[in-house]
């Protein structure tokens, strides 16, 4: 055998981004938060078996969740620079506060016209520690040949482990669902959105040049 | 050219790469002894019932198909994938079941978005689909097509990215196992019985997994 070198590259990753708040912090901050949520939330409407209840997407627009935004903002601009695009700034187009009951799950969805999707964890129960990503590549699955163990190169979805005071954030169009509340407590989470300010008007005209100048007149 | 009138000659919208999804009602007269004979036989499978998880439902073995209770069952669904081979233009190919097995979802169960993977058609035959409006959802399988999804003035086939499927007793719906679908909280008080099932073509790999064209240079086997 006269092979040099071998190499695998992971080549188009998609990029999840995880950050969790210091203990004494996300104490004090969920403290605040829950209260928040409580008193938006009381009393609670009737719900289907198995649904959850969703505030209104518009808590970025109360007072009481400014240093909230700030920090979801801080930590989308972190998402950015990794991405080389910190030249973009960023706004919250959405926020709000969801609470799953023991059996409530969120099924599969993606957040439509937004850029960058995100959920912070005010209060979970164990036994309801998690939000699973589905493989955007929906060809790489046609074939599954059983594998001697199930792993992030092999399966089609991805787990991530949540708890109080951990921020996740995501591409807006990746799959993301939030399996069935096994614990006997409720599941208290805060989901956004967040997109480029006048994206159409920044973004959307052709980014080359064509081989025929033309000026403008004016 | 401008203030013109437009003098447009034709339109057309071509609707291309459809997915296709089949939907066969049995008549009563077949579905009401056979859903019978199944619901009696998948209690009977299903008794004691193991305790699971909120929200979760129960499923049976994979090789109903190889059970006779289930013969009848299984002529009946590969009657419906024969018919959709053909619509396919598939139908030199043979079909085998590869796994058919019973569920039942209890109130408040739902069945998560996934896919069948190594089988060509899936499909799922309802015993008992339940009072209201029951249904299996079915997602686009070109998520980029819906990274901008400004709100229509009204939602449709065209611009959603889902669509449900009405079920009911009897009914069979087929799909190829790419295509995602999941199955929504059972809102009824009354468990939902149905039969999942995937075909596969035989020999797959040994009749189809080699080229489709030939070279432009012809090649002698060696000698």
């Amino acid at each position: 055998m006269t092979i040099e070198r071998s190499e695998m590259r992971q080549v188009f990753p998609t990029p999840l981004w995880i950050v969790d708040l210091k203990p004494d912090a996300a104490r004090a901050l969920n403290g605040k938060l829950m209260a928040e949520i409580t008193a938006l939330a009381t009393p609670r409407p009737a719900v289907p078996k198995g649904a959850n209840w969703q505030t209104d997407p518009v808590l970025h627009k109360l007072p009481q969740f400014a240093e909230f935004v700030s920090l979801i903002e801080m930590a989308a601009r972190g998402a950015l620079r990794s991405m080389r695009l910190e030249k973009y700034s960023m706004f919250v187009t959405g926020c709000w506060a969801n609470i799953n009951p023991p059996g409530g799950v969120n099924s599969s969805h993606t957040h439509p016209n937004n850029f960058l999707s995100g959920v912070y964890y005010v209060s979970i129960p164990q036994g309801a520690d998690r939000i699973e990503f589905l493989d955007p590549r929906p060809q790489a699955s046609v074939l599954m040949p059983q594998p001697e163990e199930f792993n992030l190169l092999n399966g089609n979805s991805a787990t991530i482990e949540v708890r109080d005071g951990r921020l996740v954030l995501f591409p807006g169009w990746l799959v993301h669902q939030v399996p069935v509340n096994a614990s006997s407590e409720e599941r208290v989470s805060i989901a956004f959105n967040l997109m480029f300010h006048q994206f159409g008007e920044t973004a959307s005209a052709p980014l080359w040049k064509g081989r025929i100048p033309i000026k403008l007149p004016g | 050219m401008a203030g013109e009138q437009p003098k447009i000659s034709k339109v057309e919208v071509q609707e291309i790469f459809p997915t296709p999804l089949w939907i066969v009602d049995l008549d009563p007269a077949t579905s009401r002894p056979l859903n019978d004979a199944l619901r009696e036989e998948i209690e009977r499978l299903l008794t004691p019932r193991p305790a699971i998880p909120k929200g979760a439902n129960w499923q049976t073995a994979q090789d109903l198909h190889e059970s006779p209770k289930f013969a009848r069952l299984c002529e009946v669904v590969t009657m419906a994938a024969r018919g959709a081979m053909r619509w396919w233009g598939l139908e030199a190919h043979p079909l085998v079941i590869t796994g058919c097995w019973a569920n039942i979802n209890p109130p408040g169960a739902h069945h998560p978005r996934h896919t069948h993977p190594n089988n060509l058609l899936s499909g799922t035959y309802y015993i008992q689909a339940g009072p209201d409006a029951a249904e299996i959802v079915v997602s686009d399988p070109r998520p980029q097509a819906h990274v901008l999804m400004p709100r229509p003035t009204q939602f449709n086939a065209r611009n959603t990215n889902s669509l449900s499927v009405k079920v009911q007793d009897g009914r069979i719906v087929l799909f190829p196992s790419w295509l995602q679908h999941h199955v929504v909280s059972n809102q009824s008080a009354l468990e939902r019985m149905s039969v999942a099932f995937n075909f596969m073509i035989p020999h797959y790999t040994e009749t189809l997994s080699a080229p489709m064209w030939k070279g432009n240079v012809a090649t002698r086997k060696a000698e």
